[in-house]
């Protein structure tokens, strides 16, 4: 048997592509469809969702084999199993959510085909399959888990204070079921332009760079050195050799008061390559489309979907994986692909069983300072504790909101002059209340103007 | 993150070189603390249980990290606490409570602080 990997297939077994290209095409499809104005979901005038993201990333196949909306069996399989109707492995439930009212206003049903208009402009359609009623707190809750579901896990109870519960919690009484088609592909404008790699591209990507192991670094940060660390001794993991590339893949969508923006982490991780840290033919930077449902072991469980899907052969997982808050215990995401977790339907790691994933995992666990070994330690050699220093998010954070150039011992220079660069664009080094609601109107996309709709007829907006 | 611990937190106050030179020659300066190997000067204080209350209260984006330090306090906050530890020639818990008493103040201005912040020079990278 040869030791050597290759880029696995997509998780499913096929890459799902829901794109429509050809404009008569589209045309066709819409003809006489009743349309629905998607709008971005609030919690006290802060966005905390745009439905159009799930759109794009299951149409162009980052959540493969998912195609659309889930239907009332399927959503409680994955409530209960994790699993799609298929048997394959889901972590989250996928659904389109209207009000009563928009419900009684559309007059849709299954069978029927809903356009959903972006910024005003047809974007995609719903084939309705089914419509039916959910409670949106019984969804929270069985999405999170609870301490007595999910023992030794979940750490206590989930409230409207965890960002990803709180998405569950806002949604609308009403589901649309059925499969998602961009019939009219957005446009990304800069900086997303040049970091979109859907799952098709980036197997071509792979493959012209003729890496046949990548590991993926999930990042949702500006990157310190101890991520960087992390990002480059995890890539020492790949089958006869370390792994040929690492795929950086930002999550990108509506985020929190206090992070970074989507913009300076992205080219603050480009930073790392152009600078040379990181030779560029090793490191790829890109990106998804996703609100975080900070749901740490079960956010790890949607990063390996999108990662395997987008080629990668491993994937490194830290402590506190996609965490906010104390929720779920700290290692849940390294137990989750260690022995797996049964009170998420899991008595093996996902790699290990039926219709899992063949991504294989890296847990990792920390870099920090130690003035006695002089130089960022992994903590499984260096045992030093009491002198170590700890890298730290909000203590980077405060530096940089103080005007303090951090050392290169904690930020690479040219990192901290992104970070500068839309600190100056934006007013402000993070996001404020002000940057994400300019954000949800801008959105990360323009719409092309489609011409020569069809007549339309008018429906509801979310 | 922002439930206090009965313990109560560290809090540094960084010090870049104009801070550094305002304490040289007074007591505080053997009080600075090297970080990152020294690459980073600062005063760490003790701040009570009660204190931290009252400061993670005040300051809603203000929270605790993995290394048990009160972090993301706003930047008036920091200014205001230095002006006290020069003032008192003290970082013991005095200075907190002094700054305290002028909380209502400094969350006026930490608000207008959510707004907008002065971003640094362009650093220059080679």
């Amino acid at each position: 048997m040869s030791l050597k990997m290759s880029i696995p297939p997509p998780h499913g077994g096929k890459l799902v592509d829901r794109v429509v290209r050809d404009a008569d095409k589209a045309r066709s499809l819409i003809a006489g469809c009743t349309s629905y104005d998607i709008q971005p979901t609030h919690d006290k005038d802060m966005p905390i969702r745009n439905v159009y993201r799930e759109i794009m990333s299951t149409c162009y196949g980052f959540l493969s084999p998912v195609e659309g909306s889930m239907g009332r069996n399927e959503l409680e399989r994955v409530l209960k199993e994790r699993r799609l109707e298929s048997g394959w492995v889901f972590p989250f439930p996928m659904l389109f959510d209207v009000s009563e009212e928009d419900k009684s206003r559309l007059k849709v049903k299954g069978g029927d085909r809903l356009l959903l208009k972006l910024k005003g402009q047809p974007f995609a359609t719903l084939d309705i399959n089914e419509v039916y009623s959910i409670d949106p707190k019984d969804v929270a809750t069985r999405t999170f888990g609870t301490p007595e579901t999910v023992p030794g896990v979940v750490k206590h109870a989930f409230d409207p204070k965890h960002p990803g519960y709180n998405i569950y919690l806002h949604l609308n009484p009403v589901v649309f079921a059925g499969k998602y088609t961009i019939i009219n592909e957005p446009t990304f404008r800069a900086p997303f332009d040049r970091f979109w790699l859907p799952p098709a591209k980036s197997r071509e990507e792979f493959a012209r760079r003729k890496w046949r192991t990548v590991i993926a670094h999930q990042t949702r940060n500006v990157p310190h050195l101890g991520h960087e660390m992390l990002m480059k001794n995890a890539a020492y993991m790949g089958d006869t050799e370390p792994a040929n590339g690492i795929l950086v893949n930002a999550i990108v969508g509506a985020k929190r008061i206090g992070d970074y923006p989507d913009e300076a982490i992205l080219e603050a991780h480009e930073a790392v390559h152009t600078a040379n840290y990181v030779k560029p033919d090793r490191h790829v930077v890109s990106f998804v489309l996703w609100d975080m449902r900070y749901g740490n072991p079960l956010e790890s469980l949607l990063h390996g979907i999108v990662r395997q899907n987008l080629g990668c052969t491993h994937h490194m997982w830290g402590r506190d994986h996609a965490a906010v808050g104390d929720y779920y215990d700290s290692y849940a995401t390294q137990t989750l692909w260690t022995k797996g977790i049964p009170g998420f339907g899991f008595d093996a790691p996902p790699c290990e069983v039926d219709k899992g994933l063949v991504l294989r995992p890296q847990n990792m666990g920390e870099f920090w300072y130690c003035p006695k070994c002089g130089e960022i330690a992994y903590n499984a050699n260096c045992g030093h504790m009491d002198v170590v220093q700890r890298f730290s998010g909000s203590f980077i954070r405060s530096l940089l909101a103080e005007g303090l150039a951090p050392p290169p011992v904690i930020m690479r220079p040219e990192v901290y002059r992104v970070v500068v660069k839309w600190w100056r664009e934006l007013g402000y080094p993070f996001n404020n209340k002000h940057y994400l609601s300019a954000r949800e109107q801008e959105l990360e996309v323009t719409v092309p103007r489609m011409e020569a709709a069809p007549a339309i007829a008018a429906g509801g907006h979310r | 993150m922002s439930a206090p611990a009965p313990a109560g937190y560290s809090l540094a106050v960084l010090l870049d070189p104009k801070r550094v030179a305002t304490i040289r020659g007074t007591p505080l300066e053997h009080e600075m603390s090297d970080l990152f190997g020294g690459a980073i000067k600062a005063l760490i204080l003790r701040v009570s249980p009660e204190q931290s209350q009252k400061l993670l209260a005040a300051f809603t984006r203000s929270r605790t990290d993995s290394r048990g330090f009160l972090e993301e306090l706003p930047v008036s906050f920091k200014h205001a606490l230095f002006e006290e530890i020069v003032r008192e020639r003290s970082t013991g818990p005095k200075v907190i409570d002094k700054v305290l008493g002028r909380i209502d103040a400094l969350k006026t201005e930490a608000a207008r602080e959510e707004d907008h912040l002065p971003a640094p020079e362009m650093p220059n990278v080679a």
